[in-house]
């Protein structure tokens, strides 16, 4: 059980949750995530960590409202308690002198890729971060993310900053930016992560993607998490998260993540507060 | 229906013409409503068919021939000889131009961007949000009103600044979701709520780029009286408002007319339906009935009702100390094992009065078919006290809900219709708006109450013969419709409270008068002259009245005979076997075959219980076969009115055990009387129920007729109950009800209301979230001044003592009691011979210690009651 330090709406529906966890907090690494469930009778969701604190033994990750669940984590109240977070879990980031990296981070992804891109930087890479949003109400830690990158690059589908459109024009604005990656880590929803590898294979840059398939044990054990990587089987869980985005079968990872459409709907299918945030 | 003020009956024609297209209109027609008829659309987003004209969005401007700059299409009256033009060069750009404007104010990336298609699919399982930031994580892509015009008018860039309000998305009112960031202020919600349901409990807040939707003060809509009818949400252009149930279903595969399956006024409803289930519940447009309007329960609850987790829908037996799940024929022959060979006084069938007239039917003739009969009783009878043949007589009353509407003075008693009924309060308003007087007669304050222009306060318990004496003096001193001497004045109606003259002077010179009876009025003494005291104003003078019961088919229980002593017709018999009464007297039978009902908190001492149903009972039953829900098989249920209307199957899932293999009631009784060796139930179909009918009952409809109809009254003197005071010789007749003073001793009055809530056994509170969340029968209401007098907080417990021993229930403060009463929903089981009754209330706990239980029922709110006496 661990008790929430922080839970706010940071932007419509994208919301902040730090909680204390000194254990997960000694260990945590960029690119690792928890399992936890919302209450007693929940179901064990997988969220990626964005931040945390050693000394002070919390940790903290961005997630999106998008269903039964997360609407349950987005009624927690500082003092309310979880009754179970485990982590970390999967591998880490891999860090190492790639020379150029862009990152590139939709949703989640904005918090998820902050220390990635502290560590990158630390590792004496230049790291330029491109963050994606519907429109300019959306973004956040922008701040955070400037003061430990070289440059932050936005994309707004709307116009209302930065670049107007969407990641598909990655190829132009690399150009316009002067930028050359050597390697692109990508961390958002899955249309977006399959997008960014579909411009990046014709420019031949290694393209790492976090996927965020249905999770359960989060330990290799259900097998729920599979993916099909370079024609072989793997488990997001203790094979990934990050795989390699070019080798990822897309097509099936949507379809398998449609499976539950029905089921993920139904407890929300009530007409009381209770279900609903 | 709103535009009326500006339609005249005596309308001249007007000719306009639109895009040089001729049409002849009424004059009082709108110049969008001529375009509209021309077959020439014009954009709007304010405008609807329902609500007065408004000329919120801007969006509609025309060009007419001889007017200066570009008027609005939705407010200006067509005129004879009117050219209008819709679409040129300046139109088309000023339309762009004002739906960019909208956009720049609304989450509209997602309406302009070049991979919607792509990212719809690869979204479908994560856009259930909390907050709606884009079309795709919003509830009402795809029937937006909004996405459609963008399309249309191709729009491609906004050009404007984009702003979002930052508003937080309200989530903590029951039924349906509210994000005002997605509001275009087009204002139809504000109209619908104030213009067609008379409820005004939405307006306009603030101003310029601050105005808000809302409750006026932010108040919530619980507490600003809001009766969750959903008018609002089924207007709303955009997903502002959404509907909680469905919102994340998707868009629908289709929509079947249909009828709602909770109360006696039989609303048209369209069920939406997806991958073979009930997704939402939406009101038809049919004049007659509902004219497009609903309560919460037909708009909301039907999902919850049909789909909840602890719906059972598998056949159950019992086997020694296993309940377990069974085939269809297991269960049919196990079940007609321990029917055959039973004697009459040792069986009794209990069928709900919420059943379709299907199952009704054939229920009666499964119970009648028995060697020897069997006893058969419907809870129907409890929901109309007074008996068969008072009933009979209510239903050949001339019974209108479309006549409340139209007519000139409106007498409303005992009737709240916030959340039951409301479609009757709906039309009651529009009588007042086209300016009826309205006159209400109720102890109790009530939504109706508080917009009538007079309000006769009777002493709880009293409605009945307080109605009575205003309807014998209404109209005092007019000659007859046809010309005859004046009545004779009646009565004064001293138990008005107060002078019912002002009353009898407002009704005077009116044509038409309608009377709506809510059903706490036919428990009240003195109701057993209603039938006749309306008899006789309908002979004085237009008359439509609306005799109200709770129970979705409980006049069709009555004509078709599923009561001992009434055959189908109704015609009387001679009843056999026991009934209700031996029910409510502890006299259980040795077995009871429970039909859509489950009276019982504990397990009935009877040797076998079956039990038929959607939801299993909260006792131990030998046998459960599940029934088919509203949603689940085709069937036609009888409103108040006399009306046959259909119930569609919208619900086609795969029978398994996933979902279940649920059967029509009229088909599970069919299949047991063939196990039994008989061939009188033999229907292939629903329809071959209704052809059986149609052979019992004179007159009953075809499925496609759907027009009311009198019923003829069962002759009073053959009756086995005589009118007031109802005799028990057939050992089922209602409640003895005195005729003068009140019984029992103590300051206060209690006054026991049927629950209102109730379908086929259980209570829709129970699993229908929103509804328990607004705990409206929940122990027993009182007036915060005497709570106080008694020391007792909201939610605290007091011991109610009357003769027969105490009840000690939970007490809910309700402003709208009068001092010195006390209001307590009570369900089925429970008889309440005599009523009103003076009561002894106290704080606590008082109950003598060990004092034993009463006969149990199911009803939570009755689990305190300590039986004594």
């Amino acid at each position: 059980m661990v008790t929430v330090v922080e839970r706010h709406m940071i932007v419509p529906n994208v919301h902040v949750l730090t909680v204390e966890a000194p254990e997960v907090a000694e260990s945590v690494r960029p690119g690792n995530f928890v399992i936890l469930r919302p209450d007693e009778q929940g179901e064990r969701i997988p969220l990626t960590v964005a931040d945390w604190d050693a000394g002070a033994g919390t940790v903290t990750s961005i997630f999106v409202q998008v269903g039964a669940s997360t609407a349950k984590l987005a009624r927690l109240k500082p003092g309310d308690t979880i009754p179970s977070y485990a982590g970390p879990l999967g591998n880490e980031t891999e860090i190492a002198r790639f020379g150029t990296v862009l990152l590139i981070g939709g949703c989640y992804g904005l918090g998820s890729l902050l220390p990635i891109a502290r560590e990158l930087t630390a590792a004496g890479n230049r790291v330029f971060v491109l963050v994606e949003a519907r429109s300019a109400y959306l973004l956040y830690w922008e701040e955070r993310l400037r003061a430990v990158v070289e440059r932050l690059i936005v994309v707004t589908r709307d116009g209302s900053r930065g670049y107007k459109g969407h990641v598909t024009r990655l190829a132009e604005i690399l150009a316009l930016e002067k930028i050359a990656p050597d390697r692109v880590i990508a961390h958002g929803c899955t249309f977006q992560m399959m997008t960014v590898s579909r411009q990046t294979r014709p420019l031949g840059i290694k393209t790492m993607v976090s996927m965020n398939p249905i999770m359960i044990d989060g330990t290799g054990m259900c097998g729920v998490c599979r993916l099909t990587v370079a024609g072989k089987t793997k488990f997001a869980c203790v094979d990934g998260p990050e795989f390699d985005g070019h080798e990822v079968d897309w097509e099936e990872f949507l379809a398998r993540r449609e499976s539950y459409r029905a089921e993920e709907a139904e407890p929300l299918r009530r007409s009381g507060c209770a279900s609903h945030f | 229906m709103r535009i009326e003020p500006l339609l005249r009956p005596d309308a001249r024609a007007l000719r306009v013409e639109v895009d040089h297209l001729a049409v002849t209109v009424p004059e009082g027609t709108t110049v969008l409503r001529a375009a509209e008829v021309a077959g020439v659309s014009v954009p709007s987003l304010c405008s609807h068919k329902e609500l007065t004209p408004f000329g919120g969005c801007r969006l509609c401007t025309v060009e007419i021939e001889g007017v200066r700059g570009y008027p609005l299409a939705c407010s200006t009256l067509a005129q004879d000889g009117m050219e209008v033009t819709t679409d040129t060069v300046a139109l088309r750009e000023m339309h762009a131009e004002i739906l960019r404007l909208i956009l720049s104010e609304h989450p509209s990336s997602c309406l302009l961007c070049d991979e919607a298609d792509d990212c719809r699919r690869s979204l479908t399982t994560i856009r259930k949000a909390g907050v709606s930031t884009g079309c795709r994580s919003c509830p009402n892509d795809g029937a937006c009103e909004l996405q459609r015009l963008v399309e249309r008018l191709g729009i491609t860039e906004i050009g404007y600044p984009i702003a979002y309000r930052g508003l937080e998305a309200e989530h903590d009112d029951p039924f349906f979701d509210r994000d005002y960031n997605l509001c275009i202020l087009c204002g139809r919600c504000v109209r619908m709520c104030h213009e067609v349901r008379g409820a005004s409990v939405l307006a306009f807040k603030y101003r310029g780029p601050r105005t808000l939707i809302g409750p006026a003060f932010g108040a919530s809509h619980v507490a600003a009286g809001c009766e969750f009818c959903g008018a609002c949400v089924s207007v709303c252009p955009t997903g502002a408002l959404s509907d909680k149930v469905s919102k994340w279903d998707g868009r629908p595969d289709g929509i079947e007319t249909s009828t709602c399956p909770f109360c006696c006024l039989g609303c048209r409803v369209e069920l939406a339906h997806r991958d073979g289930a009930l997704s939402s519940v939406g009101a038809a447009h049919d004049a007659e009935v509902n004219d497009g309007q609903l309560c919460v329960r037909g708009r909301f609850c039907a999902p919850e009702a049909t789909h909840h987790h602890s719906r059972a829908r598998q056949p159950l037996v019992r086997k020694g100390a296993y309940f377990r799940v069974a085939s269809w024929d297991e269960a049919l022959d196990e079940t007609a094992g321990k029917l055959s060979g039973i004697a009459a006084d040792d069986i009794l069938m209990l069928v709900s009065g919420d059943l379709a007239n299907e199952g009704l039917y054939a229920a009666q003739r499964f119970a009648r078919g028995f060697p020897g009969g069997a006893g058969l009783d419907s809870t129907a009878r409890a929901r109309l006290p007074g008996g068969p043949a008072f009933w009979s007589r209510m239903f050949a009353l001339p019974i209108s809900i479309k006549a409340l509407g139209e007519a000139e003075i409106v007498i409303v008693a005992g009737l709240d219709t916030r959340f039951s009924f409301s479609v009757a309060g709906v039309q009651v308003r529009r009588a007042v708006r086209r300016g009826a007087k309205l006159i209400v007669v109720d102890a109790r304050e009530s939504n109706l109450a508080r917009v009538a222009d007079q309000w006769l306060r009777p002493r709880p318990g009293d409605e009945a013969r307080a109605l009575v004496g205003l309807v014998r003096t209404l109209g005092d001193g007019e000659p007859g419709p046809d010309g005859s001497e004046p009545t004779p004045s009646g009565e004064p109606a001293e138990a008005a409270g107060r002078p019912g003259g002002e009353a009898n002077e407002m009704a005077r010179g009116a044509a038409t008068t309608a009377v709506v009876i809510g059903p706490r009025v036919f428990d009240c003494r003195g109701a057993e002259e209603l039938p006749f005291e309306l008899e006789a104003l309908g002979a004085r003078r237009a008359v439509s009245i609306l005799p109200l019961a709770h129970g979705a088919n409980v006049r069709g229980a009555l004509e078709l005979g599923v009561l001992g002593e009434v055959l189908p017709g109704p015609r009387l018999a001679v009843g056999r076997g026991p009934g209700l009464a031996q029910l409510r007297a502890g006299r259980l039978p040795k077995v009871l075959y429970l039909v859509g009902e489950a009276p019982f908190a504990t397990q009935p001492a009877c040797d076998v219980v079956i039990a038929q149903d959607l939801y299993l009972p909260p006792f131990e039953v030998d046998t459960f076969l599940p029934a088919a829900s509203f949603a689940e098989a085709e069937g036609t249920l009888t409103n108040i009115e006399g009306r046959v209307q259909d119930m569609c199957r919208v619900e086609h899932l795969s029978p398994g055990t996933a979902h279940g293999l649920a059967r029509p009631d009229w088909q599970i009784f069919s299949d047991l009387a063939a196990r039994l060796g008989r061939s009188d139930l033999r229907y292939a179909d629903a329809a071959a129920v209704r052809a059986a009918i149609r052979i019992d009952v004179p007159g009953f409809a075809a499925e496609l007729d759907r027009s009311p109809r009198r019923m003829t009254p069962i002759a009073p003197d053959a009756s086995s109950t005589a009118a007031g005071l109802e005799s028990d010789d057939a050992g089922r007749g209602p409640s003895v009800r005195p005729q003068e003073g009140l019984a029992g001793h103590g300051r206060f009055i209690l006054i026991s209301e049927q629950a209102s809530f109730r379908h086929r056994g259980i209570d829709l509170a129970d699993v229908v979230e929103g509804l328990g969340e607004l705990h409206l029968e929940e122990g027993l209401a009182m007036n915060p001044d005497d709570l106080a007098r008694l020391g007792v907080e909201e939610g605290g417990t007091v011991t109610v003592t009357l003769d027969g021993g105490d009840l000690v229930c939970a007490v809910r403060s309700d402003s709208e009691c009068p001092r010195g009463a006390a209001f307590l929903a009570r369900d089925e089981l429970w008889e309440w011979s005599t009523h009103p009754v003076r009561v002894r209330i106290r704080a606590g706990d008082r109950s003598p210690a060990g004092a034993s239980r009463p006969p149990a029922t199911r009803d939570r709110r009755l689990a305190g009651w300590r039986g004594g006496g």
